[in-house]
C-alpha cells in the first residue's frame, strides 16, 4: 500500500509538469493561423481582418472545410474517417493546434506560427 | 506452447479484439488525436501476468491486425503498431520486477503507447505540430494506464484465487 502510495505520487507530480507545461505555452501573436499539410506551408490567414468566411483544402487524401471567425479558426466538415478535427471545435492564439492526422494537415494559431511563416515563405 | 495454453491466448485475443471493436464506436473521450482509454490493454497485460510474454505478444499482435481490419482504418493501422509495441517491449520488461503491482506497469506502458503515437504521427505526417500534444497524452497516459492497470490487476488477482482452489 505505501509502496502504491509512492508511485502515485511520483505518477502525479509527472502530471503536475505536464499541466505545467501546457499553461507556459506561449501564444502571443494571435492574429494569424498557419496551415500545413504533410509538413509544409499551405496558406497563412489572418484571423482577425477578415468578415467570417469558409473556404475548402481539398488534397489527394481528402477535403476539410475551414471557418475563420472573429481570432478562431474551426474545421466545420471533412471527410476524413473519425472526424476528430471537427469535434475539436475552434482554436484561437495558444491553443494546441488543430489536427486532421489522416488528411495530414494542421493548423497552428499563435507563437509558433510567427516562426513558420518565416521558415516557409 | 501446450494446447491449454494456445487455447487460453486464443480466448484473450477474441476478448481483446472484442473490447477494442467496441471501444472504437463509442465517442472519443477528449477531441485530441491520440487521447482514448485503451480497455484492450487490460487483456495484453493479463496475458503478461497469467500466461507469458509469447503469449501476450501474440494476443496483442492479433488484436492489433484484425481490430484495424474489422474496426479502423489503414491509417491507424501504423499508429496503433508503434504504439502497441512500444507499450509492449516495455510492459514485458516490467512486469517481472513490478509483477504485483499491474497499475504501476500499465501507467508506463499507456505513456509509451502515447509517445509511440506521436512518434508515429510526427513522422508519417510530417508534422511537428503534434509534439506540442505530448504534455496531453503523458498526462492522458498516466489516467487510462492507471485505470486499465487497475482493471488488470484485480482481474488477475481473481483468476489466480480461482486456480488455486
Amino acid at each position: 500500500m505505501k509502496t502504491d502510495m509512492k508511485w502515485a505520487a511520483f505518477f502525479a507530480a509527472v502530471c503536475a509538469l505536464c499541466a505545467a507545461a501546457l499553461l507556459l505555452r506561449g501564444g502571443t501573436d494571435g492574429g494569424r493561423a498557419v496551415i500545413k499539410i504533410d509538413g509544409e506551408v499551405y496558406s497563412v490567414v489572418e484571423l482577425n481582418a477578415a468578415e467570417p468566411h469558409e473556404f475548402d483544402i481539398k488534397t489527394e487524401r481528402g477535403y476539410n472545410r475551414l471557418r475563420v471567425e472573429k481570432g478562431r479558426i474551426s474545421v466545420v466538415e471533412a471527410d476524413c474517417p473519425d472526424k476528430l478535427c471537427v469535434k475539436r471545435g475552434s482554436v484561437k492564439a495558444g491553443d494546441l493546434p488543430l489536427v486532421c492526422l489522416p488528411h495530414r494537415l494542421t493548423v497552428e494559431v499563435g507563437k509558433s506560427g510567427v516562426d513558420a511563416v518565416a521558415g516557409g515563405m | 506452447m501446450n494446447v491449454k495454453k494456445i487455447t487460453a491466448t486464443a480466448l484473450l485475443l477474441a476478448v481483446a479484439l472484442t473490447i477494442f471493436v467496441a471501444e472504437a464506436q463509442l465517442p472519443p473521450p477528449v477531441p485530441l488525436p491520440g487521447v482514448k482509454l485503451g480497455l484492450a490493454n487490460v487483456v495484453t497485460l493479463a496475458a503478461l501476468s497469467l500466461l507469458g510474454r509469447r503469449e501476450a505478444l501474440a494476443t496483442l499482435l492479433g488484436r492489433i491486425i484484425l481490430g484495424s481490419i474489422f474496426a479502423g482504418q489503414a491509417v491507424s493501422f501504423i499508429y496503433s503498431l508503434c504504439g502497441g509495441l512500444l507499450c509492449y517491449i516495455v510492459m514485458a520488461a516490467l512486469v517481472g520486477p513490478l509483477g504485483e503491482r499491474l497499475w504501476v506497469v500499465s501507467v508506463f506502458g499507456a505513456v509509451t503507447h502515447n509517445l509511440g503515437q506521436i512518434a508515429a504521427a510526427a513522422a508519417l505526417a510530417h508534422s511537428a505540430a503534434v509534439i506540442a500534444y505530448l504534455p496531453v497524452l503523458v498526462m492522458s497516459g498516466v489516467l487510462t494506464g492507471a485505470f486499465t492497470g487497475l482493471c488488470a490487476q484485480i482481474i488477475v488477482k481473481r483468476l489466480k484465487r480461482r486456480k488455486e482452489q
